[in-house]
């Protein structure tokens, strides 16, 4: 019996990755073989892939949005750090608790106050971004450092470190992977607003616009190329931030089950 | 390696990725973005529509339809933007589903009116409907409701309609028209110079009907637009994308400048500059908005002016249209006999103000809010500034005949809106629309002849009728532009190229039904200066009879007035050929 059969079996790695390979190479063929009746065929989609890249600068308006998605995640890190750490003192609870809860929010409305507030449409956009990538972040991070055991605690303690340098030993140094992991997990929020906001302000490019330009003129197949290239920059991405945990955390996989 | 090491190699290492990509991406040396160079729209002309018999036949009140729901006859479902110019629709609804005595419940039509806005929606919509009328012939057909200028790029549709095994069919029949609602708002000053909105900027949703209005009055007065809403070409009028028309006039209102790349005759230079929405495109309540919250903008142009620019027009797919012949000729029948009540009647017109009101369903808006903009009002805006706001027209039968053309010896407007539109669009985003689906693929006027062969010889109420006083001078000119019409030297008559110049000029000024045409005849400063004045007001005779020959319906009586300038105000010197040929012009003035 093979073990891709077997629950909670562990098969060999190489076993794995001509699996996703085999699988991802069926759905292809089902793709090019057998077209649906309204959605582009796969020649279509890379045809229009081609034109995108060729001659509507799809490359440049994607390192556009990456730049700016990149900007959103670090401001929106830093803060959400601070907003979490601060929950070691009780004072501040309330406000982690308060942010977490804004994800709930829509935007729509928002962003008329933001503007309002804000000098130019990019900061607009940014800010935007910030938001919503922050409040999911505080989220996720509150959780990790509520998750900080009482012996992680005594045991920083036993070694004679006060009230703050344990704080600081266990829960600052001792989280950051984890931490590092709820960015990762929350990158793509940033990914789903920012298609909006880019129709929002429209005069910096993006993929997003370029992605709703498609979508105006039905350009279905080119909506398709789009959303793929989206697609492997995320899965990048998720190895780029795997890398980084790897060199910075080499020791934060020991002892967790 | 220390972790010390680990962060400072790996600083570098982000700080090389994005330089390095930086640099890359901005050489422009792999794969670059198309050039767009900002482009000048031949003017763009619209039908006008004819003058006829002055007498007001006014149909008797009918009896206002009951408001319980009638559930009996074909079903349909007809998608509406929240548009005054359905208020034919709504009356000959009775309700948001047809009612017990409406017109439509009185034809065998049972149909359900629903909200919707979103254009991609509706186009989804109608090919999801394709879909469902395949496997179930009996399900209830889709009619959507689109600007008449809008409809060339809502016909991208028509590729998966095709893969759905049918196609796009316009209901050879309309409700109404905008009528000064959909408009550009612009500083006081453009209305005295248009050359002040040179290196300006409107914010507008683009790619529609607003946009459209824009365009044509660029267009009208000889100003380059930039097709790329990411760029700024000082050289050119500018557009600031918005996602939908309360969002352009949102723009004005906020005023927060957003960065661009600035171009110079379509090559970027790498400079970055800030810019702000200096005027708008919208329609009601866009326009009420920016008078209420900030004010400071006027009517430049609007569909008042451009007339035949926006009718309404519905759409469905050919599966439907086909197969429910008589339906289709019953809801026509239903929007005429509510049309002529609804322009000759203020309670039938209230009622449908109502109806309206329940189907867009804003609590804050009843039905007199509908009302009050339907028939346009002036308001003082926030500076004091008064500004026309709202408008549109309901039509009735013979309206339709006008529209279409099949009044005696008429043009098709609708085919000539249509046109240009589609050109300009396709002209501007050549990449996202490289063509659109030709009219004559989706209208077929035969039903429209049957109703028209039904009631020949029974008294009709008459369409509204534009007249122009012939010695009626233009006091407001809305635009202005040196047409190159090339004559035979020294003669009155057209070269080959004056003739596609003119047709051109044709489908321009058909647009703008409500505007009278003042053509100016100049020569260059060969010969002496009566006979140059003389060739000049041939020459400016020679277009004005032109145009009166190829649509007497669009150029009635009275609205094309002609003035001869001799080689007076030259706009090149006449040193040299290529500035005699400058001179040697018609310009062609709009105004009311």
């Amino acid at each position: 019996m093979s073990p891709l059969f077997i629950p909670n079996a562990h098969p060999r790695r190489a076993t794995l990755a001509a699996l996703v390979a085999g699988q991802v190479l069926a759905l292809l063929a089902l793709w090019l073989f057998y077209p649906l009746q309204l959605f582009p065929s796969l020649g279509d989609v890379f045809r229009a892939l081609g034109d995108l890249i060729t001659s509507q600068g799809l490359l440049q308006e994607l390192w556009a949005s990456l730049l700016t998605a990149f900007q959103a995640l670090g401001i929106a890190t830093v803060l959400a750090l601070f907003i979490s750490y601060l929950t070691a003192l009780p004072f501040f609870r309330p406000l982690a608790f308060a942010a977490s809860k804004l994800r709930y929010l829509t935007l729509t409305g928002l962003t008329f106050f933001m503007a309002l507030l804000l000098s130019s449409g990019h900061q607009v956009k940014l800010s935007v971004l910030v938001f919503g990538a922050t409040v999911y972040l505080v989220t996720g991070m509150t959780r990790v450092i509520l998750g900080t055991t009482q012996e992680e605690l005594d045991h920083a303690r036993t070694l004679g470190l006060g009230e703050w340098g344990s704080f600081w030993q266990v829960v600052v140094r001792g989280k950051l992977a984890d931490m590092l992991e709820v960015v990762r997990q929350n990158f793509a929020i940033i990914w789903t607003l920012i298609t909006l906001v880019e129709t929002l302000y429209q005069s910096e490019g993006g993929i997003g616009l370029l992605l709703y330009k498609q979508n105006r003129y039905l350009h279905l197949d080119g909506v398709v190329a789009i959303q793929l290239v989206i697609l492997a920059v995320g899965v990048a991405q998720d190895y780029g931030f795997e890398a980084v945990k790897k060199v910075f955390f080499p020791y934060a996989e020991l002892g967790k089950m | 390696m220390t972790t010390r090491g680990k962060i400072v190699l790996f600083a570098l290492f982000l700080a090389l990725a994005y330089f390095g990509f930086n640099k890359l991406i901005a050489s422009g040396r792999f794969f670059k973005k198309a050039d767009t160079q900002s482009v000048l729209l031949s003017s763009i002309e619209l039908p006008a529509a004819p003058s006829g018999s002055r007498a007001t036949l006014v149909v008797p009140l009918a009896p206002l339809p009951g408001t319980a729901p009638a559930e009996n006859g074909t079903p349909v479902v007809w998608e509406v933007m929240a548009w005054n110019s359905q208020m034919a629709g709504m009356l000959a609804n009775g309700g948001p589903r047809t009612t017990m005595g409406s017109a439509l419940a009185a034809n065998k039509v049972d149909m359900q009116i629903v909200r919707q806005d979103d254009v991609s929606k509706m186009q989804a919509d109608l090919v999801k409907n394709a879909l469902d009328l395949q496997s179930n012939p009996s399900t209830p057909g889709l009619i959507v409701s689109i600007m008449g200028d809008g409809l060339p790029a809502f016909s991208a549709v028509q590729s998966q309609l095709q893969k759905a095994g049918t196609q796009l069919q316009v209901i050879p029949y309309s409700v109404g028209k905008s009528f000064g609602e959909d408009k550009l708002m612009g500083p006081k000053e453009w209305l005295d110079n248009p050359k002040a909105a040179l290196g300006k900027t409107i914010a507008c949703y683009l790619r529609d009907g607003d946009h459209n209005i824009a365009l044509k009055w660029c267009a009208d007065n000889g100003l380059k637009v930039n097709p790329d809403e990411t760029t700024y070409d000082p050289e050119a009028v500018n557009f600031m994308a918005a996602s939908d028309f309360l969002a352009a006039a949102e723009k004005y209102i906020v005023g927060k400048p957003e960065s661009r790349t600035k171009v110079v005759s379509g090559h970027s230079t790498g400079v970055k500059v800030d810019v702000v929405a200096d005027a708008v495109a919208t329609w009601t309540p866009g326009d009420v908005n920016i008078a209420k919250q900030k004010g400071g903008l006027v009517n430049i142009v609007s569909t008042k002016d451009y007339s035949n620019q926006m009718p309404n027009i519905m759409v469905t797919t050919k599966r439907w249209y086909d197969a429910h012949q008589p339906a289709v000729l019953s809801l026509m029948t239903a929007f005429a006999v509510a049309g002529d009540q609804v322009k000759s009647h203020p309670e039938a017109l209230t009622r449908a103000a109502d109806v309206s009101a329940q189907v867009y369903g804003d609590q804050d808006k009843p039905g007199a809010y509908w009302l009050k903009y339907y028939k346009g009002t002036s308001e003082a805006d926030r500076t004091g500034q008064v500004v026309e706001l709202g408008g549109s027209k309901a039509f009735n039968f013979n309206d339709n005949l006008t529209l279409f053309g099949l009044d005696n010896g008429g043009t098709n407007i609708y085919a000539a809106v249509y046109k240009t539109f589609g050109d300009v669009q396709s002209k501007l985003y050549p990449k996202e629309m490289p063509s659109y689906v030709p009219l004559t693929q989706m209208l077929d006027l035969s039903l429209l002849r049957k109703l028209q062969a039904q009631y020949k010889g029974k008294t009709l109420a008459p369409a509204e009728t534009q007249s122009f006083a012939a010695d009626d001078e233009i006091r407001r000119s809305v635009s202005k532009r040196a047409w190159n019409i090339e004559f035979n030297t020294g003669q009155s008559t057209f070269t080959p190229a004056a003739q596609r110049e003119l047709s051109q000029l044709f489908d321009d000024l058909v647009v703008a039904g409500r505007l009278k045409v003042a053509v100016h005849g100049y020569t260059d400063n060969t010969g002496n200066a009566d006979k140059n004045q003389q060739l000049s007001e041939a020459r400016a005779e020679a277009v004005a009879h032109w145009l009166e020959a190829k649509s007497a319906s669009a150029f009635p009586q009275g609205r094309v007035q002609v003035y001869a300038h001799g080689a007076a105000e030259p706009v090149a010197p006449n040193t040299t050929e290529a500035g005699k040929a400058q001179n040697r012009r018609v310009e062609v003035v709009l105004g009311n």
